[in-house]
C-alpha cells in the first residue's frame, strides 16, 4: 500500500491559509479607507503595512518557487526520519 | 482637524472640543508583544540549535522538512504582520469626540463590528474618573464614566489620556449647554 502525499497538498493548505490571512488584511484596509480620516499617520501606516505584506509575500515566493512541488512525501520515510533511535 | 468621516452630520453651530483615542501606551504594549513574536522564531532556532541539534540535521538534510519549515515560517510572519496591522487599525479607529452639543463614541470591535454611539449634552448627569494600575497612574490614563439620564445608563471612555481634564471639560460643556438652553426654552 502506498503512503504518499504529494507536496502540492501542503502548498494548497498553505495558499488557503494565506488567502484567509489576506482577507483579514483587506478587511482592515477597508475599515481604514471607510472610517479613517486621510491623515499623514493613516497614510504612512497603511503604506508600511502594505509594503511589509508585499515584502513577506515576495520573499516567500522566492523561497517556494525553487521547490519541486511534483514530489511526493513517503510517510514511511518520515516516520523513519522522526525516529531518534 | 479633518472630521468629515466622523462628524458626517454636524448640528448647527457644533464645534469639536476634544478628540481622543486610547492612550499610546496601550498600543505600545501591543507593539512590543508583536515585536517579540517577530523574534520568536530566532529565539526558538538558537535554543533548539543549542539543545536539540538533531532537529536541525533533519530540517537541513530532509527535503520535506525543509519545505515544511519554509511554509510554516512564511505563514507565521505573514500572520504576525497582518494581526499587528489589525491591532493598529483597531487602536486607530477607536475615537471619542466631545463637541459643544454632544459626545460621540466610535469603537471598532474586531474586524466586522463597529459601534457608534451618541450622547446629547442635555442627558449628561454625572461624570466620574477611574485611574487604576501602576502605568495608568504614572502615564495618567484611565476611564471616564458618564452617567446619563436615559435608560442606556453609562457612557464609557476607556483608557483615555488625561481623564481628569477630559471629565472637567465634559462637565464644563454640559453646564454651558444647560446655561445656553434654559428649561422651557427648548
Amino acid at each position: 500500500m502506498s503512503l504518499a502525499i504529494p507536496y502540492l497538498f501542503f502548498l494548497g493548505l498553505y495558499l488557503l491559509a494565506v488567502v484567509i490571512l489576506l482577507f483579514f488584511g483587506l478587511a482592515s484596509l477597508y475599515h481604514l479607507l471607510r472610517f479613517s480620516a486621510l491623515s499623514p499617520v493613516s497614510v504612512t501606516m497603511t503604506f508600511i503595512m502594505m509594503a511589509g505584506t508585499a515584502i513577506i509575500i515576495f520573499l516567500s515566493y522566492q523561497q517556494l518557487i525553487v521547490i519541486d512541488w511534483q514530489q511526493s512525501l513517503d510517510l514511511r520515510l518520515v516516520l523513519q526520519a522522526l525516529n531518534p533511535f | 482637524m479633518f472630521l468629515g468621516k466622523l462628524l458626517t452630520h454636524p448640528l448647527p453651530g457644533e464645534t469639536v472640543e476634544i478628540k481622543m483615542r486610547r492612550h499610546w501606551w496601550l498600543f505600545l504594549k501591543q507593539f512590543l508583544w508583536y515585536s517579540l513574536l517577530l523574534f520568536f522564531p530566532f529565539i526558538l532556532a538558537i535554543f533548539s540549535l543549542a539543545y536539540y541539534p538533531f532537529i536541525w540535521d533533519k530540517v537541513f538534510t530532509s527535503v520535506f522538512f525543509g519545505t515544511l519549515a519554509k511554509l510554516v515560517v512564511s505563514f507565521y510572519y505573514l500572520a504576525v504582520w497582518l494581526f499587528f496591522w489589525n491591532a493598529w487599525t483597531d487602536y486607530y479607529l477607536d475615537i471619542w469626540l466631545v463637541t459643544n452639543e454632544r459626545i460621540l463614541s466610535f469603537e471598532q470591535k474586531g474586524l466586522f463590528n463597529r459601534a457608534v454611539a451618541e450622547l446629547r449634552m442635555s442627558r449628561v448627569q454625572d461624570v466620574s474618573v477611574r485611574v487604576q494600575g501602576f502605568m495608568g497612574t504614572i502615564l495618567n490614563y484611565g476611564e471616564v464614566n458618564i452617567q446619563t439620564a436615559g435608560a442606556e445608563g453609562k457612557f464609557i471612555f476607556k483608557d483615555v489620556p488625561q481623564p481628569y481634564k477630559v471629565s472637567e471639560k465634559i462637565i464644563q460643556s454640559a453646564n454651558h449647554w444647560r446655561d445656553s438652553h434654559p428649561i422651557g426654552s427648548i
